[in-house]
């Protein structure tokens, strides 16, 4: 999913995804770029990140929505927006909401109203920034609602999918 | 154990931060009791931590309680001490502050109180130097004639200064180029003394283009005994408040050197000084001038310690205690170079505006001749209460740039992480070929945006900053677990 970080006042935004079965890794997706990441704990506040196999300390503390980052000789305030959540984390009575990770339009549509989907089952694809990105359940269920039609434009944050979770079903 | 040598057997330090910290480690090795007073601001401060005895006071403002000498001379009993230590700032150079410790039975380690209001005041101390013979700026006081006050500042040639006599901080000041300005000049200075001060008096003397400043460090005892300990080099200043110190000056010859620091002995001699106290010159061209006296520690004392060896805090102690001093002025060798930076909690890149955090995580690195006097804890506020000085970072090395390169090194590690500091600011001056060649003036900081501006992040360093910032948030790396592997997610680039 994408996140919004500020530094200084610049609004940065990239993608944590999970790295492919080396332990701690992760893969980083920034602009066009992809990069291979991981922190190895040195102790206390004090890590090794390594990006793309060069090795980095730093020093970093998360406090409430920001993290401090010592890097280089330098301290920077890092501000995590509040998330958009992508994926759909399951919401209060037994439905979720998915919702739009960024503004975008609505290539693909793959769910009907009713149709009963597994965590990891396209429900639609998004284009936004020049990437194509697949939406996907998160939860066992069924679709609700699909609230966009191909080709439709949304703003971030905007409800997708609703759908009601496996087992809240009457 | 106990210290058979000194007649109070607990040091009440009238101070916080780093330097009632700095004061507690002397007061504590030589086997005394360390007592402090703290305002509940800094109840989580390192000296509140470290005394062994600790006795909160309270004041209006926050500064307003350290400057209550009636409540610390009472704190003082309580906390069974014999003696007061003021440090620097506050009630330091607080002449009816050193005289109510005397009545109140308290040792106050400083200078005597009248020497206190002799050399504290800046016109006294002036005249007095003047008197005795020692170099002042040319200089005219409309007071002592009004009538021939413009005539006779016109006479001391350009460049002039035009100070509101009861000015202070820079406020109201003019220089004065083209003696034609004059009359003009000096109108405006007089409605801005008004303005600031409410009294409109000036005081006109020679200006020195592009002054540094270079001050002495003094030494006398109870006995006669008077030392100078050789200069220190201020000149790296912004908003007339000093950054970097270093010892030696760069810009001394060693007859300069030895000239102003014989001054100064002999400044400091004639006023029948005893304790530590720093004579403070305005330097250029090659001429120096009296400027001020501070009758106390100055905060920039490390510098001073490292290239001498002494602890000048232990020095205060036994002169206060009546001990004479322990060597002459030939035995007095300085060694190699000191560099002292003040780490702030400020924004130089915003004309160094204070700022305000609470320390998170603070990394203090280690080295061979590194110092650091810190005065902030990890978990610990900082407000805009108190001056906004965190830590003083120290190197001593077998030159100026071993020194440099020592400090380099230090910063690249100190980490302080939650409140915005001038840190990298001051990585960025110790790399400055003006500094590093040592041509620098007390202006020197003034709009120079190389210096104070923060440089744009590179790509390779923002994305290290991002890449860490995410791995280390929860919020973030729990999101990345929660959703299948990255292909599935992602589908092709499109352009």
């Amino acid at each position: 999913m994408r996140h919004r970080f500020d530094i200084e006042g610049a609004d940065h935004r990239l993608w944590l995804a999970p790295g492919d079965g080396q332990p701690g890794a992760f893969r980083l997706i920034l602009g066009d770029a992809s990069h291979t990441v991981r922190l190895e704990p040195r102790g206390g506040h004090h890590h090794d990140l390594v990006v793309d196999g060069a090795s980095h300390p730093v020093v970093l503390a998360a406090v409430g929505d920001t993290v401090h980052v010592f890097i280089d000789g330098a301290a920077h305030a890092v501000r995590l927006h509040d998330p958009i959540q992508a994926g759909g984390a399951p919401e209060a009575g037994g439905h979720a909401l998915i919702r739009a990770p960024m503004p975008g339009t609505v290539l693909e549509i793959a769910v009907d109203p009713g149709a009963v989907v597994q965590p990891g089952d396209r429900l639609i694809v998004i284009e936004s920034m020049k990437l194509e990105t697949t939406i996907r359940a998160t939860a066992s269920g069924s679709v609700d609602e699909v609230r966009v039609r191909a080709g439709q434009s949304f703003d971030r944050d905007a409800v997708l999918v609703t759908l009601t979770l496996a087992g809240e079903e009457a | 154990m106990g210290a058979p040598a000194f007649p109070f057997d607990t040091v009440l330090i009238a101070n916080r931060g780093e330097i009632a910290l700095r004061i507690l480690r002397t007061v504590k090795a030589l086997g005394l009791r360390g007592a402090v007073v703290y305002h509940a601001l800094d109840a989580e401060g390192p000296a509140v931590a470290a005394a062994d005895v600790a006795v909160e006071i309270h004041g209006p403002t926050p500064v307003a309680a350290y400057l209550d000498g009636a409540q610390i001379i009472a704190a003082a009993r309580q906390a069974g001490a014999g003696a007061v230590h003021p440090g620097y700032g506050f009630l330091s150079e607080n002449a009816g502050f050193a005289r109510a410790c005397a009545d109140a039975g308290l040792t106050f380690v400083g200078p005597a109180p009248q020497t206190m209001e002799l050399m504290g005041d800046k016109v006294r101390a002036r005249r007095f130097v003047a008197e005795h013979g020692f170099p002042v700026a040319p200089s005219a006081v409309e007071d002592d004639d009004p009538q021939t006050f413009l005539d006779r500042a016109r006479a001391l040639g350009a460049p002039l200064l035009i100070k509101p006599s009861a000015g202070g901080g820079g406020k109201g000041m003019r220089i004065v180029r083209d003696m034609a300005n004059l009359a003009d000049e000096a109108a405006r200075a007089r409605s801005e003394g008004q303005r600031f001060f409410g009294d409109g008096r000036l005081y006109v003397e020679r200006y020195v283009e592009q002054p540094r400043h270079i001050e002495v460090q003094v030494l006398g005892d109870a006995h006669g005994s008077l030392v100078h300990l050789h200069e220190r080099e201020c000149s790296v200043q912004r908003r007339f408040q000093k950054v970097i110190e270093e010892s030696p000056s760069p810009a001394l010859s060693a007859e300069q050197r030895h000239s102003i620091c014989e001054v100064a002995r002999g400044i400091a001699a004639t006023a029948g000084y005893v304790n530590a106290g720093t004579i403070e010159f305005i330097w250029g061209n090659g001429d120096f001038y009296f400027l001020e006296m501070n009758t106390r520690l100055q905060v920039e004392h490390p510098v001073t310690e490292m290239v001498t060896g002494l602890d000048l805090v232990e020095l205060q102690l036994r002169i206060a205690a009546g001990e004479p001093l322990p060597f002459r002025q030939d035995e007095v060798t300085p060694r190699g170079h000191a560099i002292e930076l003040r780490l702030y909690a400020e924004a130089p890149a915003r004309d160094f505006a204070p700022t305000t955090g609470r320390v998170h995580v603070l990394a203090l690195p280690e080295a061979e001749g590194l110092r650091i006097d810190c005065g902030v804890m990890e978990g610990q506020a900082i407000t805009t209460a108190f001056d906004p000085m965190l830590a003083k970072v120290v190197a001593h090395g077998g030159d100026r740039d071993g020194a440099i390169a020592i400090l380099a090194a230090a910063l690249k590690q100190l980490a302080l992480l939650g409140c915005e500091t001038n840190a990298t600011f001051l990585g960025r001056v110790l790399a400055d070929t003006g500094f590093r060649s040592g041509a620098v003036h007390t202006g020197y900081l003034d709009g120079n945006a190389a210096l104070t501006a923060e440089p744009p992040l590179g790509t390779e360093q923002l994305r290290a900053i991002l890449a860490a910032a995410a791995l280390a948030s929860r919020t973030v790396t729990d999101a990345a677990d929660a959703v299948p592997p990255l292909h599935g997610v992602i589908g092709g680039w499109r352009n």
